[in-house]
């Protein structure tokens, strides 16, 4: 399609809302994109309908948690092997002196699957059978900011759209009051790079995450304005319909009746998105199982909301945990600041794999977990002991719909340092997870400055061995 | 800079021929690269604003002449306080300084050393020179310095600093060999508790000579030998601080001096004042407004193709040049310079960028341009609907000197312009997108221009032009997905009122009721917005407190009025559809706001008006250029 036509199409598409009387904007396009957009870019039949993605931000260490490394614990203390480090850029650390350094965390086998986690992932560990592990990731950036482009867009330049953005752009989402691409913060701050990691690059803005912000209103306006009740604002909406209808009478412009589906939808969406965020409403045992704690802002608490939203078919959840950065720094070592993350996320993360099982949702589901990038084999010694980033070789899981459970796939080779069987890049991890949903990544692309883009750019390959069927 | 120039000047996709060329693309990598060489020259500040140049008018440069005397007076008065506190001392000028971890040390006129730049965890200076020919103590000055935080003269968050140890060596004539001289004590003008300056003379760990709590200003110590040393003429010196305490705690500023008199260190009050006087000098430093200007590197850079459009594999030198496909539109166009290619550009005769403009403007009037690929006027991109117009539009612009305003009036004046925006269901059936511009296009407002209008109706627009960015309520929380917590300070007074075009942007998070709206993210060049109408639109319409609060003002202004509620509900109307209503428009709102009084009292009275306001400010009529 050239431009023109799909100005074209989009302009149908919008008739076809109305005349179907779905006239609701970017939230219930989904309806049609389904039937739509979806046939373009159909790929393999679907198998899972939503994704949640848990984004470690600043990088966990492999070495700490998944990846334990005999050799490398022998060879602790001496210099990496020139072979290896020569040419490669680092954050931080001076290759040619760093010094390899064995884990000090206890490693243990768990579940049938015998995939090692380390201690301070007591819950992970339980649930490992469930779990994907992708052992040989690799990125092509090396600080925070490019790197979190980079894995959310393909590019670690700004103005590509991402993944999230993509996929409701391909298929739409079938929430039908609430956005189809939802982004969740906890801890500290927000990431490195901000809205253009869930932004929408030069996809149509409606194609952007949306933000759910912590406390009462999780959408911007929500509240109606001091002193008007929710009969007066019932009043307050038939009567702008009542005027725009008038209006439609007069022009015959139908983005008119998509204004005034849009706002019946804003009128639901005030109860409907206040009732998500209300905890309360989930036993007591549900709560326990995620930790949630009142009504404290935390990432159990986003991983619970997260089930919630993907109940309610929302397509794409992010959820962003900061300060996984671990360079030996007073506020971001190997030792208590890692401690802490893990606490803040493990119980949660495992608790919504669990979860979502029991609800027969991770069939439809992808979980994934993981950070922008790894940390080296080699130590980063400030005033305590860290790691720097690492590119080549880093894991992250998956777990739900679609991948092989108890599944490890990719092998490093003695100290971490690369893969040697099993290479995820990021772009084929794009790929694989578009595939997962049904959308063939070479297929969904978007014109933009005369040229078609994707969000494997022209690389990528689905990961086919990880796949539950074929 | 080249990808944006190809998209809003030349209507053509350069970017495509950034990494390689295309077979049957007219234009080539290496016209790329030719391109980027223009832009190439140019003297950026990358992460700072740069370069720019004062705007000096009479009455600042008064001021400014002023401030520069004060500034010399106070400047030589602290040079003599700071030489008479030193009397029986002589400043050492080392000839090689130089710190551990990073940063760089500079020597300044008046011998002290600046640690600048990088603001190290932990740092040694190591200082090296000739040696006097009689030494008996070592005068360590921590000096203040206006570049420091709080003012210094240590680079902690406080200004702050620990000496954690000085050492003495000597290399006489004879020897290539470093003979160290222990200090035997060290007394200072002012210690902070558990941090007193005898910590300084020994190898102990955590221990040093610090200042706290009298950051700011300036303090002194003095290292004294056992026994004044004599040395041969040709000796070097060389002083070591070590600064081992961490978190930014090394001097930022010091000097240091011999003297063989053992002698209080004491920082004088002239000298306190004097530097105080100094600070009090800079506060009063006229505020001088800087622009940014386009300037070209003294010596130009060469430009180099980037292999596969990595800028870490650099491939053949290229020169300034225009695209060969273009060439014979302006023959034998200059090529030097920025310039060069700004006057290739506006040339009478350079037909591809008249079309581009008027196309543009066109799109502004009528939604969407005759050729709708407005960034595209290749090949690739879609066809003029009525080529005859859009040459003779871009012919009579040149014509008419690139007269934006003929341009404008021209179009506004058209019959096409001032077809009605009526849809026909005959017409919607044939040319469902009004290609062919049987009836003039409706559209949704674009963000700024909602804000705008409910700044304009309302009364409280400010129509000030120019000035800083200015901070319009927004909702709290916004920052809490960026990397740092930026501060919104809500602007009082005018600059609430602002036009949109005024409201600061933060790229991490931009004013998200213009997100709402399709506001560009301001990453990529943007030369037209998308119009979407969503259940996100209709909650910031009908319940964004800034909006509120200007229909709150509209709804009193409103009731204020005299007249029946018909007239005022007509007034009211018009003011935001620029229309008189219909009856049964009328009918509609005099209803609502009958129903919205309630019970009777002056507070639902204003109740009721400021409702009907609400109503107004979501009307599609409001938001919808018709």
């Amino acid at each position: 399609m050239n431009d023109a036509e799909r100005a074209a199409a989009d302009l149908t598409r919008r008739e076809f809302f109305v005349r179907g009387g779905l006239g609701l904007g970017s939230i219930a396009l989904s309806q049609l994109l389904d039937a739509d957009a979806a046939a373009q870019v159909a790929g393999p039949r679907p198998q899972i309908r939503n994704v949640i993605y848990l984004f470690m931000a600043g990088g966990p260490s492999q070495f700490e948690l998944f990846e334990p490394k005999e050799t490398l614990q022998k060879l602790d203390g001496q210099s990496a092997p020139a072979s290896l480090t020569e040419g490669k850029r680092f954050a931080f650390i001076d290759g040619d002196r760093a010094k390899l350094m064995g884990t000090r965390r206890d490693f243990a086998r768990h579940g049938e699957s015998g995939a090692p986690v380390s201690e301070l992932l007591p819950h992970t560990a339980k649930i490992v059978d469930k779990l994907c592990f992708l052992r040989g990731v690799r990125t092509d950036e090396i600080n925070h900011g490019p790197a979190k482009l980079f894995m959310n867009t393909g590019s670690g330049r700004f103005g590509r759209p991402s993944m999230g953005s993509w996929v409701t752009y391909g298929i739409g989402s079938a929430a039908q009051e609430l956005p189809g691409f939802v982004v969740l913060q906890s801890g500290s701050r927000g990431p490195r790079g901000g809205a253009t990691l869930w932004g929408n690059g030069f996809l149509p803005t409606r194609y952007a995450g949306t933000p759910f912000r912590s406390g009462r209103e999780p959408v911007l306006h929500l509240d109606n304005p001091p002193g008007v009740d929710r009969d007066d604002q019932r009043s307050f909406i038939d009567t702008v319909a009542a005027l725009d209808h008038q209006r439609y009478a007069q022009v015959g412009d139908p983005e008119i009746l998509s204004r005034i589906a849009a706002y019946e939808m804003a009128f639901r969406m005030q109860s409907s998105a206040p009732e998500l965020i209300d905890l309360n409403r989930e036993p007591k045992s549900v709560r326990r199982l995620y930790g949630v704690d009142g009504d404290e802002p935390s990432f159990a608490r986003n991983c619970l909301l997260a089930r919630r939203m993907v109940e309610r078919g929302v397509r794409f959840v992010q959820l962003y945990h900061a300060d996984w950065d671990h360079h030996g720094d007073p506020n971001n070592h190997l030792g208590g600041p890692l401690e802490a993350r893990c606490q803040e996320v493990d119980r949660a993360s495992a608790a919504l794999v669990t979860d979502l099982e029991r609800r027969g949702l991770l069939d439809e589901t992808l979980v994934i977990w993981g950070g922008e990038f790894g940390r080296t084999p080699m130590s980063e010694v400030r005033l305590r002991i860290g790691r720097d980033h690492h590119i080549d070789a880093f894991t992250l899981w998956m777990a739900g719909g679609g991948v092989k459970p108890g599944f490890s796939w990719g092998k490093t080779d003695d100290i971490g340092y690369s893969a040697v069987e099993g290479e995820v890049h990021v772009h084929d991890l794009h790929a694989t997870i578009l595939h997962l949903l049904g959308i063939d990544h070479e297929k969904l692309t978007y014109r933009f400055q005369g040229r078609d883009f994707r969000l494997t750019d022209v690389h990528g390959r689905v990961v086919q061995e990880i796949l539950a069927r074929g | 800079r080249v990808n944006t120039t190809g998209a809003v000047w030349l209507g053509a996709t350069l970017g495509c021929a950034q990494c390689h060329t295309h077979k049957f693309d007219p234009i080539t990598q290496t016209e790329y690269f030719q391109l980027f060489a223009f832009f190439n020259q140019t003297e950026d500040g990358g992460v700072s604003l740069g370069p720019t140049e004062p705007v000096v008018d009479e009455r600042t440069a008064a001021q400014v002449a002023a401030y520069h005397a004060a500034r010399d007076r106070a400047e030589e008065a602290l040079a003599l306080a700071e030489a008479t506190a030193a009397i029986g001392f002589s400043t050492w000028l080392p000839s090689r300084y130089v710190a551990s971890e990073g940063p760089e040390l500079t020597l300044e006129p008046d011998g002290s050393l600046r640690c600048v730049a990088h603001n190290p965890q932990t740092s040694v200076y190591t200082l090296e020179g000739d040696a006097p020919r009689q030494l008996s103590t070592l005068r360590l000055e921590a000096l203040p310095d206006l570049s420091l935080r709080g003012h210094g003269p240590g680079r902690s968050g406080n200004g702050n600093f620990v000496v954690s140890r000085v050492r003495l060596f000597v290399q006489d004539g004879g020897s290539a060999d470093w003979r160290e001289h222990g200090f035997h004590r060290a007394v200072a003008s002012h210690e902070q508790a558990n941090y007193p300056v005898q910590g300084a003379l020994s190898a102990a760990k955590g221990t040093g000579w610090g200042i706290k709590p009298h950051y700011g200003t300036p303090h002194v110590a003095h290292f004294s030998l056992a026994a004044p040393l004599a040395l041969p003429e040709g000796a070097t010196l060389k002083v070591e601080i070590e600064q081992l305490y961490g978190a930014n705690h090394v001097l930022g500023r010091f000097r240091l001096r011999f003297g063989r008199e053992e002698v209080a260190p004491v920082v004088s009050s002239e000298w306190r004042d004097a530097w105080q006087a100094r600070v009090a000098v800079e506060a009063s430093r006229p505020r001088v407004p800087r622009t940014l200007v386009m300037k070209e590197r003294a010596t130009p850079r060469v430009t180099r193709l980037f292999r596969r459009g990595s800028f870490l594999d650099p491939g053949e030198v290229v020169i300034p040049g225009y695209p060969a496909a273009w060439s014979s539109l302006v023959p034998d166009a200059p090529r030097r310079n920025r310039l060069d290619l700004a006057r290739w550009l506006v040339h009478p005769d350079h037909a591809l960028v008249h079309r581009v403009t008027v196309n543009r403007i066109w799109q502004r009037f009528f939604g969407a341009g005759l050729v709708e690929t407005e960034n595209d006027f290749g090949l690739r991109g879609a066809v003029p609907t009525h080529p005859d117009l859009l040459e003779w539009l871009a012919g009579v612009w040149v014509r008419d000197g690139f007269s934006m305003k003929a341009l404008h009036r021209r179009v506004v004046t058209s019959e096409t312009y001032r077809r009605s925006s009526r849809i026909d269901p005959a017409h919607l059936e044939r040319d469902p997108r009004n290609r062919s511009l049987a009836r003039q296009a409706r559209w949704r407002f674009e963000a700024e221009w909602i804000r705008d209008s409910a700044l304009r109706v309302s009364g409280r627009l400010v129509a000030k032009l120019g000035g800083p960015p200015v901070q319009p309520p927004q909702p709290d929380g916004v920052f809490a997905f960026t990397q740092s917590r930026k501060r919104w300070v809500t602007s009082k007074g005018d600059n609430r009122y602002r036009r949109s075009l005024y409201t600061r942007i933060w790229r991490s998070a931009t004013y998200p009721f213009a997100t709402t709206f399709d506001a560009p993210v301001a990453d990529v060049t943007c030369t037209r917005r998308a119009r979407s109408n969503t259940p996100l639109q209709a909650l910031a319409l009908a319940n964004d407190p800034m909006l509120i609060e200007l229909a709150d003002h509209f709804g009193d202004q409103l009731r204020a009025r005299s007249g029946s509620d018909a007239t005022r509900i007509g007034d009211g109307f018009t003011a935001c559809a620029s229309r008189a209503p219909d009856a049964r428009e009328l009918e509609i709102l005099v209803g609502y706001l009958q129903s919205q009084r309630g019970a009777a009292g002056e507070d639902s009275e204003a109740r009721a008006w400021r409702a009907v306001a609400r109503v107004l400010f979501n009307l599609d009529a409001f938001l919808t250029r018709e």
